[in-house]
């Protein structure tokens, strides 16, 4: 029935190509492209013709000065933030489509049927779903709202580094282009989303999957690595008057944690995939199979990133839950000082657990009950992180707005998928439930009920001060139902199928029992994707009725935290006056006082930086870095990084960085939001 | 009547969603909730176990979320409110201490069972097989098919084993190409099979019946079809199964191997009626086709550092250093090894 499918191909096609061929084009050719499978083609001309329609009407509607000055060249965090969601939101449909995809065949090839996709297709799919997902989905997504809110949060008027903050977001779109070039261009890696090695060695994966694999994340990693420094240093130096650190917003501090932790465990993920390239590109042996390689220790290297990594997404989303709570139910968090305390000791923790992905390797039981226990260890702090929500809602006066509701909806999902996670963490219950879908149950459960709902809920929480109007609320609510629901009808039968012996990753099922719960999964899987295109379908409806939605306050949801202090959208320099601070719950306090709306007499020349496209080209440019390194272009791949280096020499000549806003400027801006409050009144 | 029809309707949909969880829940669809051997038995107790201890505080945090979300909602005016209620001590003790409890029991639980569970750790036969010695098998992931070799026996089979009931099976475990995990989802633990490691599993079966095998961990495209059947037989029928392979007209011989090393899908069960001598240790050892032995080579360069002399000897010629190969060469190569290193010896 199935046939070796070796990708010996593109060994066949480049051994006769001339010299000037291969030196033009590397491994290259035209076969290259996978003319012949009518999925790919589609879904690449779907994506073809999807950026030539926007190009078209960018171009249609005079718009690419707008794009250039306002979008691709700015340094304002604000609007980088934004970027980072809106390309975290193309790439959840990118992602979701996998997901689709991998839910249908398992479906379709679980009743003696074989299916539409073959099995090397269906091994790209899940690779591409896993990385897509957690890469440029929910890394982009968690970055984008530390960005936009982290330094309204402080007080402050933008990064400490905001052209480096332009750089990182361009690098990390690079990596999300050449992930999709490769659907078109290629392959993508059949290796799993974290390529374990040996299957991910030249040996058992010759074709250039492995390595758009390898060149995506390191670009998008240096990416995440400079933010992470960046945001730290923000958080460390530019905080307004008066905010000690224990008077920082919640939200604030897991963005300082999850930072913190970036800037820990990314130069390893980094320094892994370079052994994984060296191996690779130069025939060392660090993770092969001969040669005295030790493909377990590039396990053990992943996960100490890989660990780590799923609590930067979750820590900043654990922030977004706390201020969303304080502010609907009114009233102040419970246990702010357990907060930070747990958010600490869980960033601490997340290095000390990694072997729990692989207990079954054959460690000894000490080995395995440490790591077993230390991982139970972190559902201490998390459990104190719940609790404290709830007795926030205690006795306060709760508004059922949609931040909120995704925040009940978490809280209730997550528990389950934190008591599942827990149940991994039993040695003995892992060695029967490791790696069977149980295990995708339950990681999907705390990311998609954890993450993928904080991120929601940030969205809509924020998007008001962002954009200055807020979003529909009732379409919002049948996303949000869509997703609640469609997730646990997706995910209940994937736990049953865990405990019935399916493993994960099969591209079919040889076992009718096991159809219905497929079938069911599927159909939770679209209801989840009718929550994905009512979300979409909110913001575009949104932007459409932008005035019957528009917010002259500043301040839609009454904020307690500083960010609401400010206009809706803030201007470029966020704070006419920066604000003193004597609690976390400034703003509230302003407000009960009487502080707050109270407009100074005079203004003061504002320092701001320029923009720059120095950090716009050099990330466009290493995509092309990657893609030489990719297909061994070596003009390519060299000719890019002299680019990138000479952009970056060339940018620090560039004296003309910064500027001051002149005060009448400022008063004219602040003029116009007091006037709106006015109006706001009446 | 439309409060009896609501009431029906509700009765209905309680009853119907009792049903439906129970028919979920329950069913002999869930092997892993119903095992054929004291590994897979003491592994569903550890996650009912689990389970119920986590549901001590899970179960309340659920009722108190939809809870305080009625009770405290804004238009509910009667409900006290308390907007500056951000501390207090005796909640916050309690909120640390309970999680703390269920973990402090479950720690507990979890380091008894880990190391009763150690795959390593020898297993009792049934208690009506007593003093009976243990089947050693022993087990090589190939791309993609599973190798069983049993040295008391001198046969080999490819996708298929057996085993007595009641009579523990010592796996001894390699991989000759990517990383699998072998798992028997009806017995119990998985345990990975690495290339140039050796990894070890215990199980026994004490009903008689066929059990799907698998590889736990993805191998590559054919990797969906990588299955095995373990049949569990009385002593008379293992016998048989035995007699069966040492009939077969084909031996496995480094000829044959290098046939079935090869990259494909081999469906059906084959039996070997001789194996080649040691062939298990040489495929660990990364020379079952030929060349230089990975743990020959080890030694041949320790004696290069322990005696510069005794290291001329060729590749491929037999080293005369069989009596030194011992603990440096064999730990530098096996996870057990390594991680043992940090004080988890058992042995």
């Amino acid at each position: 029935m199935l046939t070796q499918a070796e990708p010996a191909a593109h060994a066949a096609s480049t051994a006769d190509a001339s010299p000037l061929v291969e030196f033009l084009f590397g491994k290259l050719r035209l076969d290259s492209v996978p003319w012949h499978e009518p999925i790919i083609m589609v879904a690449g001309a779907g994506m073809v013709g999807g950026a030539i329609l926007v190009l078209g009407l960018i171009t249609y509607f005079k718009q690419w000065k707008y794009l250039w000055t306002e979008w691709l060249t700015s340094v304002d965090h604000k609007k980088i933030g934004a970027m980072y969601i809106i390309l975290a939101l193309i790439m959840l449909l990118r992602g979701f489509a996998d997901a689709l995809m991998m839910r249908s065949q398992q479906a379709l090839a679980s009743n003696g049927g074989a299916g539409y996709l073959p099995p090397d297709h269906f091994d790209q799919i899940f690779s591409a779903h896993g990385v897509i997902m957690i890469f440029f989905m929910a890394m982009p997504f968690v970055i984008g709202l530390m960005n936009v809110v982290m330094p309204l949060q402080i007080g402050a008027r933008d990064v400490a580094f905001p052209y480096l903050n332009s750089m990182s977001f361009w690098l990390t779109a690079a990596g999300a282009i050449l992930i999709n070039v490769s659907l078109v261009v290629g392959e993508f890696s059949h290796a799993g989303w974290l390529a374990y090695p040996p299957f991910s060695e030249l040996e058992f994966s010759p074709g250039v999957g492995v390595d758009y694999y390898i060149w995506a994340l390191q670009i998008s990693g240096l990416g995440t690595l400079l933010s992470g420094v960046n945001l730290i240093t923000t958080i460390f130096k530019m905080r307004a008057p008066g905010m000690t650190l224990m008077r920082m917003p919640v939200f604030t501090w897991t963005t300082l944690v999850a930072n913190v932790l970036i800037v820990a465990v990314f130069p390893i993920l980094t320094v892994t995939l370079a052994l994984l390239g060296a191996d690779r590109y130069l025939g060392m042996h660090f993770f092969t199979n001969d040669g005295g390689g030790n493909p377990m220790m590039y396990v053990n290297l992943i996960w100490a990133w890989g660990h780590p990594e799923v609590y930067i997404l979750i820590l900043p989303a654990f922030g977004v839950f706390s201020e969303v709570v304080a502010t609907f139910s009114r009233k102040r968090l419970f246990g702010y000082d357990g907060m930070v305390y747990a958010t600490a000791a869980i960033g601490v923790l997340s290095f000390l657990v990694w072997l729990h992905h692989f207990f079954t390797m054959g460690a000894g039981a000490n080995v395995n009950a440490f790591f077993g226990i230390s991982t139970m260890v972190i559902s201490i702090p998390t459990g104190v992180k719940i609790f404290n929500w709830l007795f926030t809602m205690y006795r306060g006066r709760i508004r059922l707005e949609l931040p909120m509701m995704w925040t009940l909806g978490f809280i209730i999902t997550f528990v389950i998928g934190g008591m599942t996670g827990v149940l991994l963490a039993v040695p003995g219950a892992d060695f029967v439930l490791h790696n069977s879908v149980f295990l995708i149950a339950h990681f999907h459960n705390v990311i998609i009920g954890g993450v993928v709902f904080g991120c929601l809920a940030g969205l809509n929480y924020w998007f008001p001060k962002a954009f200055g109007f807020k979003l529909h609320a009732g379409i919002g609510k049948v996303s949000f139902w869509c997703w609640l629901i469609g997730f646990w009808i997706a995910f209940l039968p994937i736990y049953a199928l865990g405990l019935m012996g399916m493993t994960r990753r099969l591209d079919y099922v040889n076992n009718p029992v096991w159809h219905v719960y497929l079938i069911v999964a599927l159909c939770g899987a679209l209801l989840i994707f009718v929550g994905i295109i009512a979300q979409l379908v909110q913001i575009v409806y949104s932007i459409w009725k932008r005035d019957e939605l528009r917010d002259l306050t500043g301040d839609p949801w009454d904020g307690r935290t500083l960010e609401w202090a400010t206009s809706s959208p803030p201007p470029f320099y966020n704070f006419a006056v920066l604000p003193k601070i004597g609690n976390h719950d400034a703003f509230w306090d302003a407000k009960q006082t009487g502080t707050a709306y109270v407009q100074p007499k005079a203004y003061e020349p504002i320092h701001m930086p320029h923009n720059t496209p120095t950090g716009f080209l050099i990330g466009i440019v290493s995509a092309g870095l990657g893609f030489g390194l990719v297909w061994h272009i070596w003009w390519m791949a060299s000719g890019a990084l002299l680019v990138m280096i000479g952009l970056g020499i060339v940018h620090t000549f560039n004296e003309n960085r910064d500027y001051y806003v002149p005060a009448d400027e400022v008063k004219a801006i602040e003029d116009a939001h007091f006037a709106n409050l006015k109006k706001a009144e009446q | 009547m439309s409060s009896i029809l609501r009431r029906t309707i509700t009765r209905a949909f309680f009853a119907g969603s009792l049903i439906a969880g129970a028919a979920f829940l329950s069913g002999c669809n869930m092997v892993v909730m119903d095992p054929k051997g004291p590994v897979g038995m003491q592994e569903k107790d550890l996650i009912i176990l689990a389970t119920l201890l986590m549901l001590i505080p899970v179960v309340p945090v659920i009722f108190m979320t939809v809870w305080f979300a009625w009770r405290y909602r804004a238009s509910n005016k009667k409900a006290t409110y308390a907007p500056d209620f951000e501390h207090s001590n005796r909640i916050e003790a309690v909120v640390w201490a309970i999680p703390t409890l269920i973990i402090l029991a479950l720690g507990a639980v979890t380091w008894v069972s880990t190391h009763e569970l150690d795959p390593r750790a020898p297993l009792a036969p049934h208690e009506t097989k007593a003093n009976v010695k243990p089947i050693e098998v022993e087990v090589v992931s190939l791309d993609w098919k599973w190798l069983f070799i049993y040295p008391e026996y001198n046969i080999a089979t490819v996708n298929e084993m057996a085993m007595p009931v009641g009579t523990p099976v010592h796996f001894k475990l390699t991989s000759a190409t990517v990383m699998n995990s072998f798992f028997i989802p009806q017995l119990g633990s998985q345990i990975y099979t690495m290339t140039g490691m050796e990894t070890q599993l215990s199980l026994r079966a004490d009903h008689p019946g066929s059990y799907d095998g698998i590889s736990a961990n993805y191998s590559g495209h054919g990797f969906a079809g990588m299955k095995f059947q373990a049949l569990a037989m009385d002593d008379a029928g293992f016998k048989a199964w035995v007699a069966k392979a040492q009939a077969s007209q084909t031996s496995l011989d480094t000829a044959a191997y290098a046939q079935i090393a090869k990259r494909d899908l081999a469906f059906r069960p084959a039996y070997y009626a001789s194996v080649e001598p040691d062939l298990f240790h040489k495929i660990l050892n990364n020379c079952a086709t030929g060349g230089l032995c990975t743990d020959d080579a080890h030694n041949m360069a320790m004696m290069k550092d322990l005696a510069p002399g005794a290291a001329q000897c060729k590749p491929g010629e037999a080293p005369q250093v069989k009596a030194v190969k011992p603990a440096v060469a064999q730990a530098a190569i096996t996870p057990q090894t390594l991680l043992q290193s940090s004080g988890a010896h058992k042995s």
